[in-house]
């Protein structure tokens, strides 16, 4: 072999030790340099927040920790102290909403509200309602657009604004593959932020096209970030998690209407208790025309739309 | 041969080599590929957008530019007086209430800051659903059971209920169809794109590129 292979005499070539060395230095300084960006993670997990349990698994002296971790995050990030709580499920309570779809003149101001209270990413936009233009006549979503601009309502449009519909047999709680997103005692689909494993199969399984991913780390303005904050509800997500309507909870857990419902000029939104005979609500399933969207999907919203006529 | 002297690497290969690794890191430090595409410039909040005002203001008393009713009317009827001579008129007021074309059909004869019921008697203002359920029973009802309207506050009777908003909270009651709204932005779906596609749309949301 030796004899075939001719070394260069000729002292342009270099000693494989030398050669070796340069390569060396060579490919550290790539590697190194690849790294770089990692020198801008500023916040790890802490060991605590690694280890932590899933939500139904905390017991109440976990839970204050977690929330007095969030509170001190919330308030570095921020520099506002948030009122960080988690109100349970009320007994004898099932939330139930209706949308006056004969009412509603798509003016967006429920998707504003609900982006305000919610603290909500700004830029990348992260918005939980959608409100979809409908020609009058129609009930294609598919032809509708959320596009519109100008002055509402338009000729021979209606308008339908959809959010999350919280499912009785929600397709996104069986999509998930860690149990991040399960029902409530009161029928609120919620999702735990720290479980998140960022997978999106809940986005692909929804119907409704209802949950919204942190493909970035979310913008809130300091100035405009909402204090009274909900653990399961509208604390700052993190990045990589999905994020969805969750009816206010930290409002209407403590017996509020959601931000949405308050907002609404046309008073086309309605909000209330199912199990409670004499609710708005239970008067409106009982006396007004109801449908649910995509029913022949078997997902039993307990979000229902109405009209007069 | 080749076992007493070490073999040597030709200078090209090396070159190549050592070379290549350095364009690799001037490559990663300097970034060549770039950040991620800046995102669309997108506008803060405007409160009005979360503004849960009603859409008309009420008014605690009847008045008519400010003034109160009975500046003019005395309480008698007709009017007492040269009406040009009192200043204001109410012929600027429009009404588009279908057949209901007549004052008195709402306002009360005598009673000027009041309004009148079937019966000639008078109903406040502070119950001025009163009035309008003389015509629009069916909403009434559905205002009553919260099917109608806007409400605020509690859902919850036990932490002090809903407060309903009266009609003329959203209706003028001279002109009662819901006047159109300004739309509040549409949603940005993809903040990269958008900024492309706004360029071909035009400036309708000003202010970049």
């Amino acid at each position: 072999m030796s004899e075939e292979w001719k070394p260069v005499e000729d002292g342009t070539g270099i000693s494989r030790r030398a050669f070796l060395a340069a390569a060396a230095t060579a490919a550290v300084a790539a590697t190194a340099a690849a790294l770089a960006p990692m020198k801008d993670i500023a916040d790890l997990p802490s060991l605590e927040e690694f280890l932590r349990k899933h939500y139904t698994e905390l017991t109440p002296a976990d839970k204050a920790a977690i929330i007095a971790r969030i509170s001190e995050q919330v308030e570095k990030k921020y520099g506002v102290k948030p009122n960080l709580t988690d109100p349970p499920p009320l007994d004898g309570v099932e939330f139930g909403y209706a949308l006056n779809i004969g009412r509603c003149v798509g003016c967006r101001k429920c998707v504003f509200a609900c982006v305000d209270e919610n603290n909500q990413s700004r830029n990348p936009e992260i918005q939980y309602i959608r409100v979809l233009e409908m020609k009058k006549g129609s009930i294609d979503v598919e032809s509708s657009t959320t596009e519109y601009e100008g002055e509402v309502p338009k000729k021979d449009s209606y308008y339908m604004p959809v959010q999350c519909q919280q499912c009785r047999k929600a397709p996104c709680v069986k999509a998930c593959p860690v149990k991040a997103t399960w029902q409530e005692p009161d029928g609120v689909v919620v999702i735990d932020y720290n479980w998140c494993i960022g997978c999106r199969y809940c986005i692909a399984a929804c119907p409704y096209g209802a949950r919204r991913f942190n493909w970035q780390e979310p913008h809130i303005p300091a100035d405009e970030l909402n204090p009274e904050m909900g653990l399961l509800s509208n604390r700052p997500r993190p990045k990589g998690v999905v994020e969805k309507c969750h009816f206010c909870l930290h409002r209407t857990r403590n017996g509020k209407y959601p931000a949405c419902v308050e907002v609404c000029p046309t008073g086309s939104r309605k909000f209330g208790n199912l199990l409670d005979p004499n609710s708005e609500i239970s008067n409106i399933l009982q006396n007004k025309r109801v449908y649910v969207l995509k029913e022949e999907v078997g997902t039993l919203p307990r979000f229902y739309y109405y009209f007069d006529i | 041969m080749g076992a007493e002297t070490p073999p040597k690497i030709p200078l090209w290969a090396a070159g190549a080599s050592v070379g290549g690794f350095m364009l690799l890191a001037v490559f990663f430090a300097t970034n060549l590929l770039g950040n991620a595409p800046p995102n669309d410039e997108i506008p803060k909040l405007s409160p009005e957008y979360a503004d849960t005002a009603t859409v008309r203001k009420v008014r605690k008393e009847m008045t008519f530019d400010g003034a109160p009713c009975s500046s003019c009317h005395e309480g008698t009827e007709p009017l007492q007086g040269d009406p040009k001579e009192k200043g204001v008129f109410h012929e600027k007021i429009e009404i588009k209430h279908g057949r209901n074309q007549h004052c008195f059909n709402c306002h009360h004869r005598k009673q000027p800051a009041d309004f009148s019921n079937f019966d000639g008697s008078a109903i406040k203002l502070a119950d001025v659903q009163l009035l309008c359920a003389k015509c629009h029973g069916t909403t009434f009802r559905d205002w009553n059971n919260g099917a109608h309207g806007r409400r605020s506050g509690h859902w919850d009777v036990a932490k002090g209920g809903p407060k309903p908003t009266v009609c003329i909270a959203c209706h003028n009651p001279h002109w009662p169809i819901f006047k159109p709204l300004k739309a509040a932005p549409a949603p940005h779906v993809n903040p990269r794109t958008r900024a492309r596609k706004s360029a071909h749309a035009g400036a309708e949301h000003g202010g970049h590129e």
